[in-house]
């Protein structure tokens, strides 16, 4: 039997609604925004139903939903759209490479120059850290709200505020947070970027860029928009000016589903639900002598935990684990930035459940963690 | 009275389509093709056309243009 414990990774199972809006999506709707015959209205009328529902869900008006490929899609339309002119950047030291790469890289063509905050235990020291790299000539504040590695919860909104006093754009990557804790832009955030395929149980594929609208981001892409079609300079509105060519329907159906599913559960009855099969796992490992946790009691989390077995790489212990059908992903996850900061340079094994997940099926996960570590010490 | 309201995108005339049947104007989104912008959507409204302007023009939908194609004075 496989289990699945990657689920920061993408959401698996997804739940019967949003399969039932995939069958019907493929069956019902062609292209949105191009035609006017039937078959391309009622699929605008979709395509404008998922914006409604996603901007109901983050507190924003219907066209400030940007439908992108996935949260590294729309991060590179933020953080790109941002670098035009140049200015000076600021991320923290749990970055996954969505946001780290395309930042290195225009720092590398010169373009921007950048700083990297410390993400501390507590959030208090975190605000100070950031506010310690903030500059007179920095435009744009990019964090993550939560690490994928580790799952700490960054203190967006004291960030956002350090950022609303000075001017300076908040980009936040959202894909840890969005659907298990409550995310609006209220929060101060002005350009949010997630996934619409993690914690909202959309389709792979999916991604948000959700922005209040008050700084422009030029776009990364020029082509069809289904409107103004006789000017040759990219329309200059959301969310035209960001989505351009044929928009994957299916993805925003599904995404559509996904939210209506999340909001029927409740974020919070989805959060504390996940974060008691982390304890669960946390009290179990934690009696083991040969296994680390990577977690503080002085920080706050998402439902994520990363651990290694002493003198096993972290993926050797994720291909054991593999072998008795347990799915759990090993190494950076992406964020070598998170490592470094951890310590953990040669990764981690990532536990991350999902509505799905059961209690069992995590105390069978510590048992085989714990014979994995006693079959290596005896090796050993 | 029958207007046309050209929108700006199918986003755009869509959100006016639902606010202005909230407020009980027909409103129906139509393909339309113009010599100026090319492709894009417009509005075929039923109901005092003035006022339909004066809504969107207070929810914050920029209209491109707006004409009277049936009754008025």
């Amino acid at each position: 039997m496989i289990v699945n414990f990657d689920n920061a990774a993408t959401t698996y199972p997804k739940p019967p609604e949003v399969r039932l809006a995939v069958e019907k999506a493929i069956v019902r709707y062609g292209s949105a925004g191009r035609g006017g015959h039937p078959i391309a209205a009622r699929t605008s009328d979709l395509v404008y139903a998922a914006r409604e529902t996603a901007a109901e869900f983050f507190g924003v008006q219907p066209e400030q939903v940007v439908f992108t490929l996935n949260c590294t899609h729309a991060l590179n339309l933020a953080i790109q759209g941002m670098a035009e002119g140049g200015g000076h950047f600021v991320i923290s030291n749990l970055e996954h490479n969505s946001v780290l790469r395309p930042v290195y890289a225009l720092a590398k063509k010169g373009r921007i120059r950048y700083s990297i905050a410390a993400v501390k235990e507590s959030a208090e020291e975190t605000v100070k850290s950031f506010a310690s790299q903030l500059r007179p000539d920095t435009k744009a504040v990019i964090c993550t709200l939560a690490s994928n590695v580790t799952g700490q919860i960054l203190p967006w909104r004291e960030i956002a505020a350090l950022c609303r006093d000075r001017g300076i754009c908040m980009i936040a990557d959202g894909a840890q947070v969005c659907g298990i804790l409550p995310v609006s832009l209220s929060d101060g955030i002005n350009i949010l970027c997630t996934a619409g395929h993690k914690g909202l149980y959309g389709i792979t594929g999916t991604g948000m860029l959700i922005s209040d609208g008050k700084f422009s981001l030029p776009p990364l892409m020029q082509g069809g928009s289904g409107s103004l079609s006789n000017q040759p300079e990219q329309p200059d509105f959301l969310p035209d000016c960001l989505e351009c060519g044929t928009l994957n329907v299916i993805g925003a159906a599904s995404v559509k589903a996904g939210l209506e599913f999340v909001r029927k559960k409740g974020i919070s009855n989805l959060f504390r639900a996940e974060s008691a099969l982390c304890e669960l796992l946390i009290a179990q490992l934690s009696a083991i002598p040969d296994v680390t946790v990577y977690r503080s009691s002085r920080a706050d989390y998402v439902p994520i935990v990363s651990f290694n077995v002493k003198g096993l790489p972290s993926e050797k212990t994720a291909e054991l684990l593999a072998k008795q059908g347990f799915c759990l992903r090993a190494g950076l996850h992406c964020a070598p930035l998170a490592h470094h900061t951890l310590g953990t340079e040669e990764g981690t094994v990532r536990f991350a459940p999902s509505v799905f997940s059961k209690p069992q099926d995590v105390q069978r996960l510590a048992a085989a963690v714990k014979q994995i570590a006693a079959d290596n010490n005896n090796f050993m | 009275m029958i207007c046309r309201a050209v929108m700006p995108s199918d986003t755009l005339a869509r959100k006016a389509q639902r606010i202005l049947t909230a407020n009980d104007f027909s409103a129906e989104v139509i393909r339309s093709t113009t010599a100026k912008d090319g492709c894009g959507f417009s509005l075929r409204i039923v109901g005092d056309c003035t006022q339909a302007q004066q809504l969107l023009e207070r929810e914050g939908i920029p209209v491109r243009s707006i004409r009277i194609e049936r009754g008025g004075v």
